[in-house]
């Protein structure tokens, strides 16, 4: 069910900004507040507006790619906490410190990597939502 | 009067207490975990942020559980309401004419 050409179209303006709103609030969390959980929050409101907005058009998206992103990216998370010990040192240490690749070690990757995992994570919760209210309907 | 529930009242509020006052520390006060992360989270991973650097470093396991308990909730929440719902109308189509009731309605208020 779409909504009105008002809503539609501050939607479209909207998209972007957050999007770019949620990657700076990820990409930037061990320098200013925010960080994974609440840049992929941001991220997965942008499907929650989508949503509303232009309506559920089954089958113009598809939750298996959405799974699979989220799937492995949890996966990654492991792996750069094994990658510690394979380092030389404890499980999920932060091996990156010293390299001198990021600022803060491996503490952007973990972020990043939990940001996208949230916020695929909230997509789908949203796509499932919406998909049974309209089944309902 | 029963005993038990009054004994149990009072060993939980003698409990409490001693946890309280025992873990608690004054107002204003750090305990040694906050200031040990206050003056060396810089030093240790390198984030100017606090609170990032407990998260993503000190208490990673503790992150990556929240990260479990989400995943665990979208996967209840498909497995619930994102069924494939084609097989179960069909289903019933199938018994409706096999019985020659009367489609009535959504199949899913049924």
């Amino acid at each position: 069910m779409e909504m009105s050409i008002v809503v539609r179209t501050t939607t479209w303006i909207m998209v972007p900004l957050m999007l770019l709103f949620g990657a700076y609030i990820i990409l930037t969390g061990h320098l200013n507040p925010g960080g994974g959980f609440q840049g992929g929050v941001i991220l997965g409101s942008v499907s929650l507006l989508y949503f509303v907005a232009f309506g559920l058009k089954e089958g113009k998206f598809s939750e298996n790619l959405a799974s699979l992103v989220e799937d492995v990216s949890a996966l990654l998370l492991v792996a750069v906490g094994l990658l510690g010990v394979v380092v030389g040192k404890a499980f999920f240490s932060n091996f990156l410190k010293e390299s001198g690749i990021f600022t803060a070690g491996t503490i952007p990757l973990v972020n990043s990597l939990i940001g996208l995992k949230v916020g695929v994570a909230f997509v789908v919760l949203f796509y499932t939502f919406f998909k049974y209210m309209e089944r309902r309907a | 009067m029963r005993i038990a529930p009054v004994l149990a009242g009072i060993l939980t509020v003698v409990w409490g207490g001693i946890f309280y006052t025992s873990v608690h520390p004054e107002y204003g006060e750090l305990t040694k975990v906050a200031s040990v992360y206050l003056e060396q989270s810089f030093t240790d991973t390198g984030s100017l942020n606090v609170v990032a650097a407990i998260l993503a470093d000190y208490r990673l396991y503790d992150t990556i559980g929240e990260a479990t308990v989400l995943f665990a909730a979208i996967l209840g929440v498909t497995l619930i309401l994102g069924r494939n719902h084609h097989r179960t109308e069909q289903k019933i189509k199938q018994l409706d004419e096999l019985y020659g009731g009367e489609p009535r309605g959504n199949v899913y208020r049924r």
